[in-house]
């Protein structure tokens, strides 16, 4: 590999980071109270979606918004307002996905524990009405 | 030899990582902002299609708006890179804007699938009430059907037992036929037979009843001379009682004449024992006589004599004090007849009153009779006769 080749793509890594740092302080905020509110929301929002059980029945968007409500925890210490506000919202929005997830899961367990019991129901008709 | 990365690219590689991970984690689910547009437009596809702009309309807009946003940041993103070349901010923004249109599409189909499974749930629910009513009433039913066949069974069995009762009936009554003509036949035989028998003993019975009058004269003659002969037998029976009735009367009388003249024995024992009297038993009286010289002093007072032979005598008298006494003076006939009767009846009343008031004697039975020279004993023409004469008796009655 020629060193030529190997200068383009640091290059490039460079001034990518140097634009996220430069972005990132171009649009920094005090982190307002609503923020925290919506940060709190999410959190609470998380708690409902783990008392609706979504651990065993949506665990994946449960794990993503935990995984979001960290970040904006992060955010916030750097005091980066942004991401604490789409984190916040994010992990609202996943959480409310995992519990919608899971109550639907639920009830979906309760649907095919209720169709086993009609099939069980039918077949039992079925026996009681080929019995002689 | 020369590494294959320099230490500036490891530096810079790091720096990268770094970055990345400090980044949020939005950006690491979806690679590109046209993927996550796309993937949050398919998300509100399927969200519509599970009836999600019914049940959840909310988060359905809602995605729709942030995918609208998205829309809107990545169409300005390109005009943004075709002025400026590159922006990697823009594309988080759209990254996050997309992942947020899909989270909530995704929340609004998870929500509308929700409400049909509810659906579904309640459907299937009622349905398996249904199916359980169902299974009840069938098992009801079956059980009515078995009941119903056990009562077929048995009112099969309950029809066998009446046909086969219905034959042993005519069986029964065929033989009762049998049996009864079987019976005329015999009864018409029997018939002849107790004619013959009727005539028979018609026969026997006049027979008897002719015996029977005969033995009936015979027991009216025997019964008459029975009558007779009782009648006879009673009116000696009759005569028999009033005699032994008579007989009895006279057994009585002489039981009691015999029981007096035992009394009178014994008054006659006792009176006996008196001294110087002597005592004759009369047939209704008892006599104690006593001479007056043993009784008198020539001054006509009791003696001394008088007193132990009056005091014997009145304790005689104490043992039979129901019996009356009567006193009789006697005299001889010396003297006139008034004279006479004046000292006989001085005599026997002095007696009395001694024996009334020194032995007690009941005055009332005691009575006092002079009777004078009336009743001699001896003949007045002899001192020893006049002697005897001049007496007192002491008669007690026995016989009343």
């Amino acid at each position: 590999m020629s060193t030529g080749k190997v200068r383009f793509p640091v290059f490039l890594m460079s001034v990518a980071i140097l634009l996220l740092a430069s972005g990132g302080l171009a649009l920094a905020q005090p982190i307002s109270p609503a923020m925290e509110q919506e940060f709190i929301d999410a959190r609470n929002a998380v708690d409902a979606a783990q008392k609706s059980q979504a651990e065993k029945y949506a665990p994946e968007p449960l794990k993503q918004a935990q995984d979001l409500l960290v970040t904006a925890e992060n955010a916030r210490s750097f005091k980066d307002s942004v991401k604490f506000a789409q984190a916040s919202r994010l992990a609202r929005a996943y959480a409310e996905l995992a519990r919608a997830t899971a109550e639907l899961k639920t009830e979906e367990g309760k649907l095919a524990a209720t169709q086993e019991e009609l099939q069980k129901a039918r077949a039992e008709i079925d026996r009681v009405k080929k019995a002689p | 030899m020369k590494p294959r990365f320099p230490w500036k690219m490891r530096i810079l590689f790091f720096l990268f990582t770094g970055c990345l991970l400090f980044s949020p984690s939005m950006t690491r689910a979806a690679t590109t902002p046209t993927m996550i547009i796309e993937e949050a437009k398919f998300a509100i596809d399927q969200a519509r299609k599970a009836g999600a702009d019914r049940v959840a309309l909310d988060d359905l807009m809602a995605a729709r708006s942030w995918l609208s946003q998205a829309e809107k940041e990545y169409e300005a993103k390109k005009g943004f890179l075709s002025r400026l070349g590159s922006s990697d901010a823009k594309d988080q923004e759209i990254l996050y804007l997309g992942a947020m249109a899909k989270a909530k599409a995704m929340t609004a189909e998870a929500k509308a699938k929700k409400s049909a499974t509810l659906a579904a749930l309640k459907e299937g629910r009622r349905e398996l009430a249904d199916y359980q009513n169902a299974i009840e009433v069938l098992k009801k039913k079956t059980a009515e059907v078995e009941k119903a066949r056990q009562v077929q069974a048995k009112a099969e069995e309950e029809r066998k037992s009446l046909e086969e009762a219905k034959r042993k009936t005519v069986e029964l009554e065929e033989q009762k036929k049998r049996e009864l003509e079987e019976a005329k036949k015999r009864g018409a035989e029997l018939e002849t037979l107790k004619q013959r028998e009727i005539q028979a003993s018609r026969l026997e019975e006049t027979t008897r009843l002719a015996q029977k009058e005969r033995d009936l004269a015979e027991a009216k003659i025997k019964a008459e001379q029975m009558a007779a002969q009782q009648a006879r037998e009673a009116a000696d029976l009759k005569a028999r009682e009033e005699k032994l009735a008579a007989e009895r009367g006279k057994l009585a009388a002489l039981q009691k004449k015999a029981e007096t003249l035992e009394k009178e024995k014994a008054m006659l024992t006792e009176a006996g024992r008196i001294p110087q009297a002597t005592v004759k038993a009369g047939e209704k009286e008892l006599v104690i006589t006593v001479l007056a010289i043993n009784l008198f002093t020539p001054a006509m007072e009791i003696s001394g004599s008088g007193k132990r032979i009056l005091d014997q005598t009145g304790g005689f008298l104490k043992k039979y004090p129901d019996h009356k006494v009567v006193v009789l003076g006697h005299t001889d006939s010396t003297g006139s007849e008034s004279t006479n009767r004046t000292v006989s009846e001085k005599r026997a009343s002095k007696v009395r009153e001694y024996l009334v008031a020194y032995q007690n004697v009941n005055p009332s039975l005691v009575s006092a009779q002079g009777l004078g020279p009336s009743q001699p004993v001896a003949n007045n023409a002899t001192e020893a006769g006049r002697a005897l004469n001049r007496r007192v008796e002491i008669a007690i009655l026995t016989g009343e």
